[in-house]
Order: structure tokens, then sequence, then C-alpha cells
């Protein structure tokens, strides 16, 4: 033991520099392990949109589906024969006034 | 200085002294109670986390995993059904079922006032009376819930108050708003289901061949049930991990894997289906006739443009459901042809070679024994060709063409254009009418096939047989499903046979012939007339059957369409007043939607030549 005090803080810094590598490595851990805890959380943060997402294309799908029958109901041959007929005086045009073109 | 010095050293020495205190101070017990204390609390933290990490993880797994993992449905809807230009002939939407759990519903509310009453407890810090059942009929929600599933409340009570029941539906396909609603009624044990409603948006014009489904989505008639398989997909099951406000956070597994349904495409085209069931509803009524059934067909690939039957019903609204208005006739029910089968006779004698085309047959004086039987024609034609026994629909003249032939001969031409076979549609229930084989034959029984007695054919099949006629003799699968590419055809009739015997058909609509009815302006077109008798228990009886089938346009044949009309009342029973417009009118849409070319050359066209 020495009759000199030694310095606490300069002895743990001088151990410290002495396993440095050891340090580092445990460093490199604190960092990997944070940044799998982020990594974990933006994952589930996409996870969690994409489904969203998905939901939303089911709901749109969805709704498609229902568009089609209202469009389908409207477009009905023999709805839209019976309007062009009564509502707006159409028939259907005869030889006579039809001409024929032929493409070459 | 001295004192300083004194000073200096005395501290110096001070401190030695202390320094020596400190070691003097120093107890081993001490340290080691501490350490030890340290290490024992220390080691029992490392123990325990051993325990919950290594040794039993399982009980906190489960825990955490009750809390967190989900099962998840992902509903893959049935699969569309279009027709030829991809337009939807059936659509499903998704649909809710509204369900009761009725002890749930008992637990919660009281059905009589004794039960009410029975309900009250006593508060015993204040001595006020609460009831712990409302009143079921005092409430205002459940008036509402049923008005909104259009049931009365006493039969809501009565399903509810059914002893012993844990669930029953109160009504099955509503929408959205109306769960949307009933979820915000919040009441007791009303939950609901999601399911799937399958609309159609042509209605009674596809019924037939569409066939339904059944609430739980799964085909039950025509093309639903043939391709049931195809058609539904595979509602998928997922693993997850949700987080406390119910987002999915973690896909653990896929329990079940989603099958996306199928869309199926139709060789119908719409826009001739919707005029050829219109067009056969409308001979139906005027006619006072029992049914109907028309096929179009696309004579150079098999493909069915159009098949209608009449009656048939609304698939949107179930309450019109009858079986026999489900039917599709045009392949179920059989009949016997008539004088429609007329041309394939005379391709069978030109087949044979029993006759050649020009050959004149005499048909005096307008009637004939055979064995013993008479068979006559409406009056005496004298001396005719082929064309005009088809155009007059002579039966002593293929009578005698069909005496020309044996028996197996004529059997072998029906088979080869398709009859007593079936067509390839590979639709459920579909029949394949009848062909009697036998070994002898008597010369009137021969006769009588000759024009379409004694065998019978479905629509379909009487269509494919025209159809042949109509590609130069080649035979192509009948199909009800739109050809990608196209399909190999068979050459079951020489092609120059065919041909002739089209040109021969022609007469049949002119002036003069059986039905002037069927003619389409513009376009040169062959037919036949049929009208024959109803075979019914011991006999003959005063029902026809009114037959009309056709091929246009004759320069290059493009469709085939038979018209059939079951049993017309009144005095105009022939199929060239019965059958024929409706050809006429069927073909005239199909060939001008289809952009065929006018062939008749006596009709005037403006023509607009390209340079």
């Amino acid at each position: 033991m020495s009759d000199k005090r030694d310095n606490l803080l300069l002895l743990i810094l001088a151990d410290l520099r002495r396993n440095f590598f050891v340090l580092l490595l445990g460093f490199a851990i604190l960092i990997s392990a944070f940044y799998n805890i982020y990594i974990t959380h933006e994952t589930r943060e996409l996870i969690t949109k994409k489904e969203q997402l998905s939901q939303q294309k089911d709901n749109l799908m969805i709704e498609k589906r229902n568009l089609l029958i209202e469009e389908h109901t409207l477009d009905e041959h023999s709805r839209i024969r019976y309007i062009a007929r009564k509502k707006l005086s159409m028939s259907q045009p005869t030889k006579k006034n039809s001409v024929l073109v032929e493409l070459p | 200085m001295k004192k300083t010095k004194r000073n200096l050293t005395k501290p110096k020495a001070n401190k030695h002294t202390k320094k020596k205190k400190v070691y003097a101070t120093f107890s081993s017990w001490r340290y080691l109670f501490v350490s030890l204390a340290t290490a024992t609390v220390a080691l029992l933290l490392i123990s325990r986390l051993a325990y919950i990490q290594v040794i039993e993880p399982e009980y906190l797994t489960k825990e955490a995993d009750k809390r967190s993992l989900r099962v998840t449905k992902s509903v893959a809807h049935r699969g569309n059904i279009e027709d030829r230009n991809g337009e939807e002939l059936a659509i499903s939407v998704p649909a809710y079922a509204i369900w009761v759990d009725p002890k749930t519903v008992k637990k919660a509310y009281a059905f009589t006032l004794e039960e009410w009453a029975e309900s009250v407890a006593v508060n015993p810090r204040n001595g006020s009376e609460k009831h712990s059942k409302q009143y079921f009929y005092e409430s205002k929600k459940w008036p509402a819930l049923a008005e909104v599933l259009d049931i009365e409340v006493e039969k809501l009570a009565s399903i509810i108050q059914k002893p012993g029941s844990r669930f029953a539906y109160l009504k099955r396909q509503v929408n959205k708003p109306i769960v949307d609603y009933v979820k915000q009624l919040k009441l007791a044990g009303i939950s609901n289901q999601l399911e799937s409603h399958r609309f159609y948006p042509t209605g009674e014009i596809n019924a037939n061949i569409l066939g339904l489904t059944d609430l739980d989505a799964q085909g039950i008639e025509g093309i639903e049930k043939s391709y049931n398989n195809y058609l539904q997909g595979q509602t998928g099951k997922k693993r997850v991990r949700k987080d406390r406000l119910g987002n999915v956070i973690d896909n653990i597994e896929v329990l079940k894997k989603k099958k996306a349904a199928g869309n199926l495409q139709l060789s119908i085209d719409q826009r001739i289906q919707a005029v050829a069931y219109r067009q056969l509803k409308r001979a139906v009524k005027i006619n006072d006739a029992t049914s109907g059934s028309i096929v179009v067909l696309d004579v150079n690939t098999g493909e069915i443009y159009a098949m209608a039957n009449y009656p048939s019903f609304n698939p949107n609204d179930r309450t019109q459901y009858q079986p026999y208005k489900l039917r599709n006739r045009a392949i179920t029910d059989t009949f016997e042809p008539g004088s429609t089968v007329k041309p394939l006779v005379v391709s069978s004698a030109l087949i044979y070679g029993k006759t050649d085309v020009d050959e004149v047959i005499n048909t005096s004086p307008g009637w004939m024994h055979i064995g013993g039987r008479r068979v006559r024609d409406g009056k005496n034609y004298g001396k005719i060709d082929l064309a005009m026994i088809l155009k007059k629909s002579s039966n002593i003249g293929v009578s005698k063409l069909a005496l020309r032939l044996k028996p197996e001969q004529l059997q072998q031409t029906f088979a080869n254009f398709g009859f007593g076979n079936d067509t390839g549609i590979s639709l459920i229930g579909e029949s394949v009418g009848r062909m009697p084989i036998r070994h002898r034959w008597s010369d009137f029984e021969l006769a009588t096939m000759s024009f379409g007695y004694g065998i019978t054919t479905t629509t379909l099949q009487l269509a494919k047989a025209y159809a042949i006629l109509g590609s130069g003799g080649i035979e192509y699968p009948i199909s009800i499903l739109k050809n990608s590419n196209p399909v190999a055809g068979q050459q079951v009739i020489p092609r120059h046979i065919a041909l002739e015997v089209v040109e021969m058909m022609e007469g049949v609509s002119q002036k003069g012939g059986t039905a002037p009815k069927a003619k389409v302006e513009g376009y040169r077109i062959a037919g036949k007339t049929g009208t024959s008798r109803k075979a019914e228990a011991g006999g003959y009886g005063d029902d026809y059957v009114s037959v009309f089938a056709g091929l246009a346009p004759i320069s290059k044949p493009r469709f085939a369409i038979v018209v059939m009309i079951n049993e017309p009342q009144g005095d105009r029973y022939y199929a060239g007043d019965v059958a024929a417009p409706v050809f006429s009118a069927v073909m005239k849409s199909a060939l001008l939607l289809s952009h065929v070319r006018p062939d008749d050359q006596n009709e005037r066209y403006t023509w607009l030549e390209s340079y």
C-alpha cells in the first residue's frame, strides 16, 4: 500500500482502458439490444399498418361488389330496352335506315 | 515556521493514526454479514429469474398468450359468375345473421310481472329497492329490434322464452346498416355473425342456368352446384398477437390458408340472353303454353350464347322459390322432336347414298300405307325434290327416304348428330333423351322415327344437331364456359352433305314454306318446324310441342337456335306460328349484336366501300 493516495477515478479509467475491448463489446451488446427493441417496435407498427391497409382493401372490395350490383341492376338489358322504347321513343333500326359499312 | 512544520506533520500523523483506526475498526463479521446478505438477495433474485425464465417459463407465456393471442378470420367470398363480356351475373356481398342467446336475455329480462317482482333486491344500507332484471315488455328496445328485423314482438318473446336454448337465429342475410342499428341498441344476448349474400343482378333471366346457393353459400342448383368447388373460396384463419388497442402487432402462424374464390366466365352473351328470355316469355304467355325453352349455340365453337327457360323465377326473392320453376328445361326435359329431325333423315339418306341432291320423289296421293298403318301429308304435294320435302315438311317424302335405309343406318346418323348422348355441357340434371336400341324394327316404326316420333331429345341436343349441320358436319363439345382457346372438333358428317342440307332448309322460311314468320331481314336462314303431339298414357293426346330449329346465315352459318314451346293452347299451335317468331326475333338480335354480315343478296343495303 503506497502512501500516495490513488485517485479512484483515474484508477477506474485506467482499468477501463486496459479492458477497452471488453468495454467496446459491452457497449455493442447494449446498442444492439436497444436497436432490437426499436426494430421490434417498428415492425409491429408496420404490421399494424399492413393489417389496417388490408382491412381497408377488403372494405373497398366489398364496396366495389355493392357498386357492381347497383350498376348491373341499373344496366339490366330489359330495363334499358324498356326505357329506350317507352321514355325515349327509340326503336331498333331497320334495313331501310341502316348503312352497312365494310371495313378494309 | 515551526508551527507550520508541526502543523504539516501533525495532520500527517493524524491521518496515519486515523487510517490505522479504520483498519483497526474493520470487523470481518460485519463485512461477512453484508456480503452474505447481498449475495443471498442477489442469489434469490437470480434463482427466481432462472425459475421464471428457464425452469417454468410455460405458465407466464401461457398467461401472456391468453391476453394477446387471437385467431383472426379472413373471409373469402364466393366467386362471381360473369358472362362472356365480363358482365357479372352473380355477385356475393357480405351479409350478417342476427342471433340471440336466450339464456343471457333471460338473465337480464323478466317476462312476467311476478318474475319481475321477485327480482327485487333491497339495498341493506339505505333500504332502497332495485330490480335486478328489467321487465321485457316495458323495454322500448325490444320492439325497436323487432321492427327493424321485421318480426313480431310476440314471436321474438317466444323465441327467447324457449327453455334451455342457447342459440337461435332471429334473422339472416341482413345488411350492414341494420346490423349497426342493432349494435347500437346494446341488447343483452343479441349478437351478429358474418355470412355471405348471393345477389343476381339479372334476376329471372338467368335463374335456370345459374341455379341457386343456400344460406350457407353452397350451390344447390345449376352452375352454382356444378362448379361449387371452383366458385367456393376457403376462409383463411391466422393466429396473431394483438396489443391493448386491438391492433395486430405480430403474425404468428397461418392456421388455414386463405384460398381466393375463382370467378367463372360463362359463354352466355347477356345481351342475347336477355332478348331470348323476353321473347320466349312473351311467346309462352301469348300462346297460353305451359313452358318453353330456347338455346342459342355458336356453330363454330359449340359455345352456348343463350339458354333460357320459362317459367323462371327471381332468385333474389326466395319466397318465389318453387322447384318446378327452377328446372333448366333446355337440358332436363325431353320431347319428341317431330319434323325437326327431317333434315337429319335427308342427311342420312345422302350419306348412305340412297338418294342424290336432285332426286324428285313422288308423294302422291298424299297418303300411304306402311305395314297396315297410314302415313299422310297435309295435302297431296305431288312430285317434289328434297328441298321441297323439307319446305313442305312432307311425311311421305321422308318416310320413303327412311324406308330405303336400314334402321341401324338411320340410328347411326341420329347418334352422329348427338342424339341419345350427352352434349358435353357437364351440368347436373342433364338428360340424354331416348334412342331405342332394338334388333327388329317394323317399317312403320322406321317411318315414324323419320318424322321424329319414338325418339326424344332435349332442346340442347336438337340445337347441337343443327350446329353440326351448320359447322359443315363438325361436332364440337357443347360448353357453357367461355372457351379461351379453340376446341378441336370432330368430323361426324361429310362436309358437303351437311352444307347441302343447310341449303335445302332455306325454303322453310320462304313463301309457301311452313314458317315464313321465321324470316330475318337481311339474312338467309335455314330452319325446320316441328309440331308433335305429346305422348301420354295410352297414346298421343291433344297437346302439342311446337319446335323451331334453325341456322343463320346460310352462306357462312354462325348461330343455331332451337325454340321449344310446350303445350301451346288455342287454334294456332303450329310451330310456324308459335315458335318461328321467337326464332326470328332472337336470331336477328344475335346476328346484329355479333356483327354478322348480312348475306341476303335480295336485300338492298347502302354500301360504303372503303378505298
